[in-house]
């Protein structure tokens, strides 16, 4: 055995290639290859890079751009698929069976209001929970615990409404006077006004997921805010600064920790001169940064951006608005939910 | 595992020698006639699979009102044997070689099973929908490729043969693991076994979970605490869906109640990850489980309580960090 | 050893629950010869070992209401069906540092401070307030109006205290201008 892992390690040591170092993960390995042939077809200055011993330096030929991805967190939970609808209930109800038995007597005293109404209630529902519809767990037919074709049981819009009716029948029935009925205030709705009417400038659209911005340019171009990173600037300072300069300083933001998230390269069809004498600009890339935001609203009235729309977009809206390559890019760094 | 090493490297670094093209992905995509026996495809064992769901198939409409299975129960004339369609698993455990073999604890049937989830928690949800990406954001180091990180002294000493149990390198995966709550009842030393039967009923009520009792292992003659004699602590464990619930229970709706509560002190923790606090008798008694019935407890004897939030990080400021986000706050200096 | 040690345990819980409780389960270091030679009913045998149901409390689910009127659903032994809550992370300051409202910065809804100050003017408080934090309140029209006499009155009073300045520095003869004064108020 020792002989022969010896011998493999030889031949794996002669196979490996000398550049590789085995302390560098796969995906960095590949990107050293890559930049060897890049750094020779770009021709950025072989004569230098001949010249000189050290190692080939890259002229700038790309734009450095910085981005920032503002989203806005989920704010309610998300919409339970059927499956785990289905499944939660079908527990629920096995759980009736397999627990303990309600003590209550520790929680409703004898003779009370409460007490009478709650033998009513459990006569009625043969079951403490007020969640999994008519069910006796220890009657003959227990074993009858599926629910039927469009039943709503496990709907937890369905349980959350018994959840308040209960409440209020019991409010009413243990109360004294009995003119006055007890109101208990329902959950507020899921849906709001901004997801009715479509409007996509709202953040009030679309609760359960994240949002994120993002800007027209006047060409028509639909993108993240990013801007070209400036002298002695940080890639954070700069997507901040794109930020403010892009939507407004109406809006109180947190940009999250200092590396970027992800990064978007394009490559422009015929290289164009630069700004910089003697530079040809082969594209731009860019590196968004991440930030969430608090409170406020976007404002592109005063934006030195060339700028004239804002949406807040989910991501399966995202592909309808930006360029295929665009969204190949960035689609890894948006959240799925 | 010494073996298995370079047979691993093989494995890395044979097709890219031997491969001709810069991408050795390349020869696993081409075919050969062997590869369409349909033995061996891949679409034939798709085929046998389900693509629709159940849940979305499409019943007429007087089919599914006609179905009524306790009827159809009640109208059978001949009932199956009771033993053929109700499987009892055995009440013990005799070995794997006996013929009576109880089922898998996932299996309902299993006396052990315990059903579960009932619903998808809220902090769970903040957890993984914001908070995960957040910290992951936050707290990502990259290394430059050719970068070594200086070596560091372990923590702690080097394990050799089996599993490694202590946490070692650079991690972002952060999630409270467990919460544990402990309370020491110092009147069941004292006094009688009343302020036991308390104390684990008020901890039992809160955390939804049973409580384990336990006798002090240590003598403190000036507490009376004798050895082995006296049970003195109640715990409580809680897992999964139980302690999503108690952890956004807690931030929601106890600690906001508590007057004047500064926060967590920075300094606790058991610098791995660990952070405990203590809530005293008058806090406890504000989880709206007692609050429901709180006559039922004598008031004196509402324990105290410490809850211990095990987390997977592996310092306290990553702890820290996790339960901040969580909605925890933390007060004075923070000690890593 | 490892086999029959849970059958230990259960005799140990079994001689326990007559002297605690039947809601606390056992504690796993109570394993000894004395204990493990009471009289029980389960008997102890080397081959098997005893499957023991888990013991869980009854739960509900229960549907808690914060403050300012979102709900979420959890799991709870407490019967009751809605939990409305007063005091959470909504509206209390350790979470919310910075509301002005919670802070209790010109939080008089019934306009006594207001009145207060309209009289007796701010070099009473405590601490000198930022001039913004008067119209804190914009909903509340009483306040509003309170606190916009309260800045009339002050800047009356400031202005009586500077013409009582000017007079004492220019009682010495120059009657015209101070007469001016008396004449405007």
């Amino acid at each position: 055995m020792a002989t022969g892992s010896n011998g493999a390690r030889r031949i794996v040591s002669l196979l490996r290639p000398s550049l590789v170092d085995s302390g560098v993960c796969r995906s960095c390995q590949q990107t050293l290859g890559r930049r060897n042939y890049a750094s020779a077809a770009t021709e950025a200055s072989p004569s230098e890079a001949s010249s000189t011993a050290a190692p080939p330096v890259l002229k700038p030929v790309y734009t450095i751009n910085a981005g920032m991805v503002l989203s806005r967190a989920p704010l309610v939970t998300r919409d339970l698929e059927p499956f785990e609808k289905a499944y939660h209930f079908y527990q629920k109800r096995l759980n009736e069976r397999l627990t303990l038995p309600f003590t209550k007597y520790f929680y409703f005293k004898r003779g009370t209001p409460a007490d009478a109404d709650w033998k009513n209630k459990i006569r009625e529902r043969r079951t403490p929970a007020r969640d999994i519809g008519h069910y006796d767990p220890y009657g003959p037919e227990a074993w009858n615990d599926e629910l039927l074709v469009g039943s709503r049981e496990s709907d937890p819009e369905y349980q959350a409404e018994m959840l308040v009716q209960d409440a209020e029948s019991t409010a009413n029935n243990t109360s004294q006077d009995t003119s006055k009925r007890e109101e208990i205030p329902r959950p507020f709705p899921r849906v709001t006004e901004a997801d009715k009417k479509g409007d996509h400038h709202s953040l009030n659209r679309l609760l359960p997921r994240t949002l994120y911005l993002l800007v027209q340019s006047n060409e028509g171009y639909w993108k993240f805010p990013s801007s070209p990173v400036e002298k002695d600037e940080s890639l954070r300072g700069a997507a901040e600064r794109t930020l403010v300069q892009s939507a407004g300083i109406n809006m109180n933001t947190w940009t999250v920790g200092y590396h970027p998230v992800g990064h978007h390269v394009y490559d422009f069809r015929h290289p164009r001169p630069g700004q910089a004498t003697g530079t040809t600009l082969h594209g731009e890339k860019t590196f968004f940064m991440k930030g969430r935001i608090m409170t406020g609203q976007a404002n592109l009235s005063a934006n030195m951006q060339n700028l004239k729309d804002f949406k807040w977009l989910a991501k399966e809206e995202i592909p309808q608005y930006v360029l295929p390559q665009y969204f190949s890019n960035v689609k890894n760094m948006l959240s799925d939910r | 595992m010494a073996a298995r090493e370079p047979s691993r490297y093989m494995a890395r670094a044979l097709p890219r020698a031997l491969g001709s093209t810069a991408r050795p992905q390349g020869i696993a995509c081409r075919r050969f006639a062997s590869d369409e026996a349909p033995a061996r495809r891949l679409s034939s064992q798709m085929d046998e699979l389900e693509t629709a769901s159940s849940l979305e198939g499409t019943v007429s409409e007087d089919v599914a009102k006609s179905f009524d299975p306790v009827a159809q129960a009640n109208s059978r004339k001949t009932q199956l044997p009771r033993s053929r369609y109700q499987f009892r698993s055995p009440k013990y455990y005799r070995g794997p070689l006996h013929p009576h073999q109880p089922p898998p604890p996932s299996d309902p049937s299993s006396r052990v099973f315990v059903p579960g989830p009932f619903s998808s928690p809220r902090a769970q949800q903040t957890y993984t929908s914001t908070i995960a990406q957040d910290i992951l954001a936050l707290c990502y180091v990259h290394n430059p490729p050719g970068f070594k990180p200086p070596p560091k002294a372990p923590r702690l000493r080097e394990w050799d043969d089996s599993p490694p149990t202590i946490r070692t390198g650079p991690s972002v995966d952060r999630v409270v693991e467990r919460i544990t709550i402990h309370s020491h009842v110092k009147g069941a030393i004292k006094e009688n076994s009343s302020w036991l039967h308390v104390a684990g009923m008020a901890i039992q009520t809160i955390s939804n979970v049973k409580v384990t009792t336990y006798k002090s292992k240590t003598s403190v003659p000036s507490w009376g605490v004798v050895p082995g004699r006296d049970t003195c602590a109640v715990k409580a464990e809680l897992q999964g869906e139980n302690m999503y619930h108690f952890l956004g229970k807690l931030i929601d709706v106890v600690l906001p109640r508590i007057k004047d509560w500064p926060g967590i002190k920075g300094s606790s923790g058991d610098s791995s990850g660990n952070i405990t606090f203590g809530l005293a008798p008058e806090s406890v008694a504000m989880f709206p489980e007692i609050e429901v019935n709180y006559d039922m407890y004598p008031p004196k004897m509402i324990p105290g309580c410490h809850i211990t939030l095990h987390t997977t990080a592996k310092a306290d400021k990553d702890a820290q960090l996790l339960l901040s986000a969580l909605g925890l706050p933390f007060y004075g200096k923070m000690i890593n | 050893m490892a086999l029959h040690n849970p059958l230990r345990r259960t005799a140990a819980t079994i001689t326990n629950s007559t002297t605690t409780s039947m809601l606390l389960s056992s504690t796993p270091q109570t394993t000894g010869p004395s204990t493990a030679a009471a009289t029980f009913i389960c008997s102890q045998c080397r081959h098997a070992t005893l499957l023991r149901r888990p013991k869980r409390p009854y739960t509900f689910t229960q549907l808690i209401t914060l403050s300012d009127g979102s709900t979420f659903t959890h799991r709870t032994t407490s019967p009751a069906p809605v939990y409305r809550t007063t005091r959470d992370t909504r509206n209390s300051l350790q979470w919310n540092p910075s509301s002005n409202k919670l802070r209790g910065l010109e939080d008089d809804e019934a306009g006594r401070l207001a009145a207060f100050r309209a009289r007796f003017g701010r070099s009473w408080d405590a601490a000198a307030a930022p001039p913004s934090a008067i119209a804190a309140d914009p909903k509340d029209p009483v306040a509003q109006k309170a606190a916009e006499e309260a800045a009339k009155a002050q800047e009356q009073a400031a202005q009586e205290e500077e013409d009582n300045l000017l007079d004492l520095i220019s009682s010495f003869g120059q009657e015209e201008a101070s007469s001016g004064k008396k004449k405007k108020d």
